[in-house]
């Protein structure tokens, strides 16, 4: 997890851009380890870098929020 | 860049246009539309943009298949211009509604897969063949899968293909047939210690999606993540067995 982080910010570093799905996987680990905060941040970066993601992401979030 | 300025067109004409393509069926002329449409990969693209894998059905006897499988199907969809919703993210979330495996989650409605997760297009995936077949000098690693595009709207299928890759094993042919035994022997060995299906699968995925005429088209987004080298490297990979053929 720590790995694709890193990952994360050097591809953003330099400029690139992170593939579809990436940020969302992220976010559900997080989310898996009680990092509810952290979860939705990365989710709702997935929502803003890939609009088509919205509804799938709005639920999950949702979702977080309720269990 | 260039995604700010194309517009993507309607669903309706890239509906005709898929549709005339399937039509003609004939390899020639799909494999001319191909190269056009790549040429004005902008103007054409089709007008998808979501697409959600299920994990594949498994006709294979490794267990292991789909799930080997899915993890290398992302990445050249992603690169085709799709957005793929992260495949392992979908597989949690469903296993937690009570779908555990890919046939109950083949079997859910594509109104309720819209409702919920909101793609444009689902790709259901049949794994056909996944492993290693071990002869006597050799060994061959297959991938079969065939592949259906739905729209998630029309309920029509849109695109499909199949794949079916082996990759033989290297075989000197140098070290005469007691050398060959030998070497086929530490390769099966080796092999069944670390898996080749999982870069086999790889292979397979990319002549699945981008392979030349059959491929999937390009989608939306930017192509800011093709990797030419690799999608060639399939390419050729496709052919090598057949040119390899006429030497035994």
């Amino acid at each position: 997890m720590n790995e694709l982080s890193e990952d994360m910010a050097r591809t953003e570093a330099e400029g690139a851009q992170v593939p579809p799905g990436a940020r969302a996987h992220l976010a559900y680990l997080y989310a898996l380890q009680g990092n509810l905060s952290q979860a939705t941040a990365l989710f709702e970066a997935e929502k803003a870098a890939f609009p088509e993601s919205a509804v799938f992401v709005d639920g999950m979030i949702s979702r977080m929020g309720g269990s | 860049m260039d995604m700010v300025t194309d517009k993507p067109q309607s669903i309706v004409t890239s509906m005709v246009e898929a549709l005339m393509v399937d039509a003609l069926g004939n390899a020639r002329v799909v494999g001319f539309f191909m190269r056009f449409k790549r040429r004005c990969r902008h103007a054409f693209a089709l007008s998808l943009l979501g697409l959600l894998v299920l994990p594949p059905l498994n006709e294979s006897l490794d267990a292991n298949a789909p799930y080997s499988y899915i993890t290398t199907i992302s990445q050249p969809l992603g690169e085709q211009g799709y957005y793929v919703y992260p495949v392992a993210v979908v597989d949690a979330f469903m296993k937690d509604n009570g779908l555990q495996t890919p046939a109950d989650m083949h079997a859910v409605s594509l109104k309720k897969i819209d409702e919920i997760i909101g793609p444009d297009a689902v790709l259901y995936v049949n794994i056909n063949e996944f492993g290693q077949k071990f002869q006597i000098i050799s060994s061959t690693t297959k991938v079969g899968a065939t592949a259906n595009l739905v729209d998630v709207k029309t309920e029509q299928v849109i695109w499909s293909n199949d794949v079916d890759y082996s990759q033989p094993s290297n075989s000197s042919g140098q070290g005469g047939l007691l050398g060959d035994l030998i070497s086929a022997a530490v390769t099966q060995v080796a092999s069944s210690v670390t898996d080749e299906t999982h870069d086999a699968s790889k292979i397979a995925n990319r002549l699945l999606i981008q392979g030349r005429g059959t491929g999937l088209l390009p989608g939306p987004l930017p192509p800011e993540f093709v990797d030419p080298k690799a999608v060639m490297a399939a390419n050729s990979a496709e052919l090598a067995p057949e040119e390899a053929a006429p030497a035994e």
